[in-house]
């Protein structure tokens, strides 16, 4: 009866009741929409970033920092017997790091060029190119991402002098050819970096088939493999990604917590204007025989059921939307894709958890609640004879 | 001698005022019977209206007792008395006080709800008050749809659907016209013969005060005049 | 039998020759014997020249040996104040415009010193010439209208950065006029070009010289001396890291 009651009077309110539906819906969808598109976009980073940089788990040269480049031309040791084997049968992938400068057109820049097998299959960095033919050969091919290639203005077929330190500190340099501009998605294997051949690597570096990353195809059993290497699982390689899309995130909250105050905000004062308005009302409510605490109800019902129809109405407008950026994806705006996150170059297909709708809900529901009902001590102080006259 | 339903024992309301008090009703002593047709009289500020609500539990006595359907209101829990008005006491006002949202079956059925009986019997009692007030044709009307002696019907039916014990009209006529005055008037004292409801008014209007039984004049809060009519 | 005296008058003919030039090593000795003090202070002005503008920057040097140095840039407005202090391994840098002090590691060496040819890492060498290099004499050369050794430099240790390098140094003044610094492959990596040389007391020193980084594509940094003291009394508290604040 009471929930009748609230949905008739919220009819009865008209175009008001209809802006905090809509002001509701608005927020639930934009706060759905947005989370979907972060947890999208972290799940698009997280499988980039296993296809392109970390596979399933990788082990770091214990002295490398990827904080600190002063650590790249420290941070190497020799592969370990079985592990050749766990390379050469397709298992694992060695990389080699090293700090470098190139000099595209004479202008000077700093890299890290990074040594991979030619003959690798786990990560998708097309490898085939880097395959020197001819040993004697005076220039070695390389491959650099696309944004490198934007931001050296170099392309396909360009020619330059990369210089580097061996391990012993002595300058060391060679012309280099780009081979291969790749269209890789994750900014850390493309921005100010140079991709060449393992073995060459290792040899102009004064080191023999040493690395400073190992990446696995599959997780392994036994993680350890001596005091040279750390593992890092896909998470924690992910961690640094994650927190960033994260702070994005958040950011984005700021934003729905601002629509969410507003909507509470309209309800609020919806609810305020309908307790003033129908004072005689409750009053009436009163003499009928319903008690005040059935009438505080019936106000804060009347409110959540803004909620509630704002719900139906997320469902039917918003749903193509969520379809859409679900199957269809978004492309971030160009601005914003130039931060160092993987996941930014594809269009991000949003992904919607029932965890996280369920949530929102929640969340959106108990702001809702709060809103009709915080008014609603109005009605307790009231004495109904004055609630009869009109009187508050 | 008839059953008392109403009894009020040295009753006095004051309200606290800047200083000191203001004080509304002053020592009433009245008792109402099964089946009255009894009416408050006096002028406006004469205390009338706060001995109805008084009545109707819809607020308290300072002093003295005030015995309705043998319970001391006073002492009722918010529950206790928001229980008696919905089972025993109906209201009248003299602004209707329909709830605009519903239709005129959907205000008169509201008591009922508030008692849980079920749809069939609902939709019985219903129909019956409708027709009491002649207005059996106007169920799907909102109260904005209805002309003021309509609406006053509508608003006798709401009171009378749940057959109370007692009925408690505070100005009944006095936003109407003669004709539709004398027609209200009509229909609830042929309720009060019918079912033995015990009716009581406050009012200044004379057409009232034609058809009532009992007129208990106040004048300043104190009861002045109580007298015993020959029914019309 | 021709052919012995062939083979013959050609290892006499090169002895005759080897007899004829110094050697590398000596060479080097002495170029270090010139080149450095025990301390020194200078005024020194560093232009750089690149596609748009030309800048000069006017700077005041301590130096203790190879391994402490102090500087204070005096011009343009926009670097006056700036300090660099180098102890060791350790380069570090004053801004005042920041107040702040910054650590110089990692990829920053590599970077170039208030966009000049120099990298930060080049003001990191310690070592001496003979300590880092055997150098043999191959010929004689006139540049600059100065009669030359042409000196070929090898290192003697795997950490020595510049694994080979060519300089023609003064036959009398024992300047090296003229550098060619070469990665391990063989590509040049580093020029150095004397213009002019000046006469303190009883040595001779660069007064200009023309810096490039062969690589990059620049007209390179000119380095000028214009006042310089050798073996003076410099206070300790002068390489400390208290005096980039001051």
């Amino acid at each position: 009866m009471i929930l009748k009651l609230a949905y008739k009077n919220i009819l009865g309110n008209g175009w008001r009741s209809l802006i905090n539906v809509i002001i509701l819906s608005i927020v639930l969808t934009g706060m759905i929409w947005m989370q979907g598109l972060y947890d999208g976009w972290g799940r698009i980073a997280r499988r980039q970033m296993i296809a392109w940089q970390f596979g399933s788990g990788h082990y770091e040269q214990v002295n490398y920092d990827k904080y600190d480049s002063f650590t790249l031309d420290k941070s190497n040791a020799a592969l370990s017997p079985e592990m050749e084997k766990q390379v050469a049968d397709g298992k694992a992938v060695p990389i080699l790091y090293s700090a470098g400068v190139i000099y595209p057109q004479g202008r000077m820049t700093p890299v890290v060029i990074k040594g991979i097998p030619t003959q690798q299959s786990i990560l998708a960095i097309p490898t085939e190119y880097l395959k020197i033919a001819d040993k004697s050969a005076p220039v070695i091919p390389v491959i650099i991402g696309k944004q490198m290639a934007k931001s050296t203005r170099l392309s396909e077929g360009d020619q330059f002098t990369m210089r580097w330190k061996d391990i012993y500190g002595v300058f060391n340099a060679y012309d280099v050819v780009i081979a291969k501009v790749m269209n890789t998605p994750v900014p850390t294997t493309d921005v100010a970096q140079v991709w060449m051949d393992y073995d060459k690597l290792n040899e102009v570096k004064a080191l023999n088939n040493s690395a400073t990353l190992i990446v696995l195809k599959d997780k392994p059993v036994n993680s350890d493999l001596g005091s040279d290497w750390r593992y890092l699982s896909t998470d924690d390689s992910m961690a640094g990604t994650d927190a960033m899309i994260s702070a994005k995130r958040v950011g984005g909250y700021v934003i729905f917590t601002l629509l969410l105050f507003l909507a509470m905000v309209a309800i609020f004062d919806t609810q305020i204007l309908s307790i003033f308005k129908r004072r005689k009302e409750i009053g009436t409510l009163i003499a009928l025989g319903l008690t005040k605490r059935q009438i505080i109800r019936l106000f804060t019902l009347e409110g959540t059921l803004y909620m509630l129809l704002g719900t139906v109405f997320t469902g039917i407008f918003g749903m193509p939307l969520f379809l859409y950026f679900g199957i269809k994806g978004y492309s971030m705006p160009v601005d914003v894709s130039s931060y160092n996150i993987a996941g930014m170059s594809d269009s991000i297909k949003c992904y919607y958890s029932p965890i996280m709708i369920i949530s929102t809900f929640l969340i959106v529901m108990l702001v809702t609640v709060f809103a009709s009902w915080l008014p609603t001590a109005r009605i307790a102080r009231m004495k109904a004879t004055d609630a009869l006259l009109g009187k508050v | 001698m008839s059953k008392i339903l109403i009894e009020t024992k040295h009753m006095t309301k004051y309200y606290p005022t800047g200083e000191g008090k203001f004080t509304a009703l002053q020592d009433i002593n009245l008792s109402f019977e099964k089946g009255e047709f009894a009416g408050l009289v006096g002028p406006s500020g004469s205390g009338k209206t706060t001995l109805l609500n008084i009545i109707g539990s819809l607020d308290t006595q300072s002093e003295g007792e005030v015995i309705v359907l043998g319970k001391e209101v006073s002492t009722l829990s918010a529950r206790q008395s928001a229980a008696l008005r919905s089972k025993h006491i109906g209201f009248i006002f003299q602004t209707y006080n329909l709830l605009p949202v519903y239709n005129v079956y959907e205000n008169v059925e509201l008591p009922l709800l508030l008692l849980k009986m079920s749809t069939e019997e609902r939709k019985k009692a219903v129909m019956e008050a409708l027709e009491w007030v002649g207005l059996t044709d106007k169920l799907k009307s909102r109260p904005n749809q209805l002309s003021g002696g309509q609406g006053q019907r509508v608003s006798i039916a709401r009171a009378m659907v749940k057959k109370p014990q007692i009925v408690l009209a505070d100005e009944p006529t006095a936003n109407l016209d003669t004709e539709n005055s004398l027609h209200i008037l009509d229909t609830m004292l042929k309720i009060n013969r019918e079912t033995g409801t015990t009716f009581v008014f406050s009012t200044h209007d004379q057409k009232v005060v034609n058809y009532l039984n009992r007129v208990i004049t106040l004048v300043d809060g104190k009861k002045a005049k109580d007298d015993l009519k020959v029914s019309v | 039998m021709k052919k012995l005296i062939t083979i013959l008058s050609l290892i006499a003919s090169l002895t005759l020759l080897n007899a004829a030039y110094p050697d590398g090593n000596e060479l080097l000795k002495k170029i270090d014997d010139n080149m450095l003090s025990k301390t020194m202070k200078a005024k020194t002005t560093m232009v750089v020249q690149t596609k748009r503008a030309t800048r000069t920057m006017v700077s005041i040097n301590w130096a203790q040996g190879n391994s402490k140095s102090f500087s204070e840039y005096l011009s343009p407005a926009r670097e006056k104040g700036t300090k660099m202090l180098k102890d060791g391994d350790n380069l570090w840098i004053y801004d005042p415009n920041t107040d702040r002090i910054i650590q110089i590691s990692g990829n920053m060496l590599k970077q170039s010193v208030m966009g000049s040819d120099l990298s930060y890492e080049d003001f990191m060498e310690e070592s001496t010439m003979q300590e880092s290099y055997t150098a043999t004499v191959s010929g004689a050369k006139v540049y600059e209208k100065r009669d030359c050794w042409v000196l070929n430099l090898s290192a003697k240790k795997a950490d020595v950065a510049y694994q080979k390098i060519t300089m023609y140094v003064d036959k009398v003044r024992f300047i090296p006029l003229y550098e060619d610094r070469y990665a391990k492959s063989g590509k040049l990596l580093k020029t150095t070009r004397v213009q002019e040389v000046m006469q303190v007391k009883d040595r001779w020193y660069p007064k200009t010289v023309l810096y490039k980084d062969a690589l990059k594509n620049s007209k390179g940094t000119l380095f000028n001396v214009e006042s310089i003291e050798f073996d003076l009394s410099i206070p300790a508290y002068i390489f400390s890291k208290a005096s980039l604040k001051k």
